[in-house]
């Protein structure tokens, strides 16, 4: 009788990942069927030996090889199959490994030479630009302009002014009808040579401002073309120039556009600062410069103010402001203490007009000799605006301010001139002698065919500080030569 | 008789043998000789490979007994394979009832 380690035999070769017993399993399922068979062949009815018992049992059974192969391969086949297919895949993957390798060596290789391709056009082309930069004259940027202020102490060729705090202040449309606006502005102390270089800059208009040692303010309004440069020299005075000065306004050269279907009239306010209010009084709509100057991140030196107009002839006269002469928004007040916006006054009808283009002078145009000012420090500028229609006494008009166009056409590289008295530091008082309020008078000469505007000094009061309204300013740079200068001369202060 | 015939009941008689009781492969064999009067005869080719086959698909479980020092492998049928054995019957009665129509027998089925 066939044994079970022959059956064995006949079974393939043991696995790694097969079961723990199938095979012995399989061997004595097997051999007990056959013992079990060859006994009843041997010991049944019709008993036989023990050779032809066994021959029976086989011929019955068939072959216990092929069996026991079948049943170990149905054992296995799922795990068999498994691996097949795992191997399979796993030989795929190397494949497309072995694919993916070779194409990315090749398409690094494509590459390479590109970027070798690459080097030598860009070598090629840095050539050409280069040859083509030397050859052709250096092209301008008309957007960005240098902007470059030389500070001088008390005279043209005085020595340089060091360590001098100089803001420049953009001013988008460069008229004063923008100044109520909130421009960025930007700080920079002169250096040893007195130098400040603010390069570059857009073109445009600009305040320049420089706070001296003495605290004297010196302020002028630039406009820079496109394109061109600008160095300016300032003279920074340690003593406030005393006396009779001039302002003078000439037309002389001058060919008005004939899109000013008006007439150009001179535009002057006074300003008097006398007092401090915090910046959390006065709100959005009062913003520096545009009559008043920041003293720090809260506080604001104001600025009272009148206005008055002189046409052509050199005749002066009042002009209708919604805040006129000494009106101020009530409110204000130099101990800091909260007032709203609202019951300032300065929102609203101010706001609007400071960012209008066209003021109304009011119901009548009154002629006037001379301003009476009350005691304090004053500040004058002046503007060229255009009324339209050509006023007549008690006629209602309207003017308005040059625009940046007409300015370029006049040829003006000064939107307005500016003459200003020292402000007082925040931390000093004026002493204003209560009741006296006429101590000093502001004439226009009237008699000026040429727009001469003349500002006298009045008798100073015994109790007025140095810097008082008898310290009156001068033009230097400004003095007959009308507004073509945009150089040396800067208000003085 | 032609195998073929049979070939398609081998799992079915194997679920009805042991349905009496455990049972091992060549009792099984001898229980069908014996109850089909010696018509059947289940060949060890195909009772084996049939046998795993119903265990792999937990219709018969399995366990060993020792025997005249041998190892004797016991089947028996499980809850799902006693339900399968009942489909299978079913099944074969509607096949038999088909057949014997067609041929024009009447052939009482023994219904268990």
């Amino acid at each position: 009788m066939q044994d079970s380690s022959d059956i064995s035999a006949e079974l393939p070769a043991p696995r790694d990942d097969e079961p723990e017993g199938l095979r012995s399993d399989i061997l004595d399922e097997l051999a007990d069927h056959l013992s079990c068979a060859y006994q009843r062949e041997l010991h049944g009815e019709g008993g036989t030996d023990s050779r032809s018992a066994a021959a029976r049992v086989l011929a019955r059974f068939g072959d216990p090889g092929r069996v026991a192969r079948r049943l170990w391969w149905d054992a296995m086949r799922g795990r068999i199959m498994s691996q097949r297919i795992m191997t399979a895949a796993l030989v795929v993957i190397a494949v497309a490994g072995v694919g993916m390798f070779f194409a990315t060596w090749q398409t690094l290789g494509n590459v390479r030479t590109y970027l070798e391709d690459s080097q030598e056009l860009n070598a090629a082309l840095v050539e050409k630009l280069e040859s083509l930069s030397s050859a052709a004259p250096a092209a301008t940027n008309y957007d960005w302009c240098n902007l470059r202020l030389n500070l001088v102490e008390d005279t043209a060729d005085g020595p340089p002014a060091a360590g001098l705090t100089t803001t420049l202040q953009k001013l988008s449309g460069g008229g004063q009808t923008d100044r109520g606006k909130s421009y960025p502005y930007t700080t920079q102390k002169s250096d040893e040579d007195g130098l400040v270089d603010y390069s570059p800059v857009p073109y445009g208009s600009y305040y320049v401002t420089v706070q001296t040692d003495e605290g004297h303010l010196l302020k002028k309004e630039i406009v820079i073309r496109p394109g061109k440069d600008m160095e300016l020299t300032i003279v920074c005075p340690h003593e406030v120039p005393t006396g009779e000065a001039e302002l003078a306004v000439s037309f002389d050269g001058v060919t008005l556009p004939e899109t000013i279907d008006g007439e150009v009239w001179t535009l002057c306010r006074v300003y008097q600062q006398d007092f401090l209010a915090w910046a959390n009084t006065v709100g959005q709509a009062y913003q520096w410069p545009y009559g008043g100057t920041m003293i720090d991140e809260e506080r604001w030196l104001l600025w009272k103010y009148v206005t008055v107009l002189i046409n052509p002839d050199g005749r002066m006269f009042a002009a209708d402001w919604p805040l006129q002469k000494n009106e101020m928004p009530t409110g204000s007040s130099d101990d800091g203490s909260d007032n709203s916006e609202g019951n300032t006054g300065i929102s609203g009808v101010w706001h609007e007009w400071l960012l209008s283009k066209t003021y109304s002078v009011g119901e009548e145009l009154v002629p006037i000799d001379a301003l009476d000012l009350p005691i304090g420090q004053y500040s004058i500028d002046a503007e060229l605006v255009v009324l339209q229609p050509t006023p007549e006494e008690g006629q209602q008009m309207t003017w308005r301010t040059l625009t940046e166009e007409e300015r370029t056409v006049f040829g003006l590289e000064e939107a307005s001139i500016g003459f200003f008295l020292a402000p007082p530091m925040p931390e000093e008082e004026m002493e204003i002698e209560p009741g006296s309020t006429v101590q000093w008078t502001v004439k226009l000469n009237t008699n000026s065919t040429d727009g001469t505007i003349t500002v006298v000094e009045r008798p100073k009061p015994q109790n007025v500080s140095e810097f008082a309204p008898g310290s009156v300013v001068g033009g230097g740079g400004l003095g007959g030569g009308g507004f073509g200068g945009g150089g040396a001369g800067l208000g003085f202060f | 008789m032609d195998t073929k015939l049979l070939n398609g009941t081998v799992e079915m008689l194997i679920l009805e043998v042991v349905s009496q009781g455990p049972s091992y492969g060549y009792e099984i064999t001898q229980t069908v000789i014996s109850r089909s009067d010696g018509r059947f005869e289940l060949k060890e080719g195909s009772l084996y490979p049939a046998l795993h086959r119903l265990e792999r698909q937990m219709l018969l479980s399995s366990y060993w007994t020792e025997h005249d020092g041998r190892r004797r492998k016991y089947y028996k049928l499980t809850t799902t394979g006693r339900k399968a054995l009942a489909a299978r019957r079913k099944e074969w009665r509607e096949f038999a009832s088909g057949v014997n129509g067609v041929l024009g027998l009447e052939l009482g089925v023994v219904s268990r």
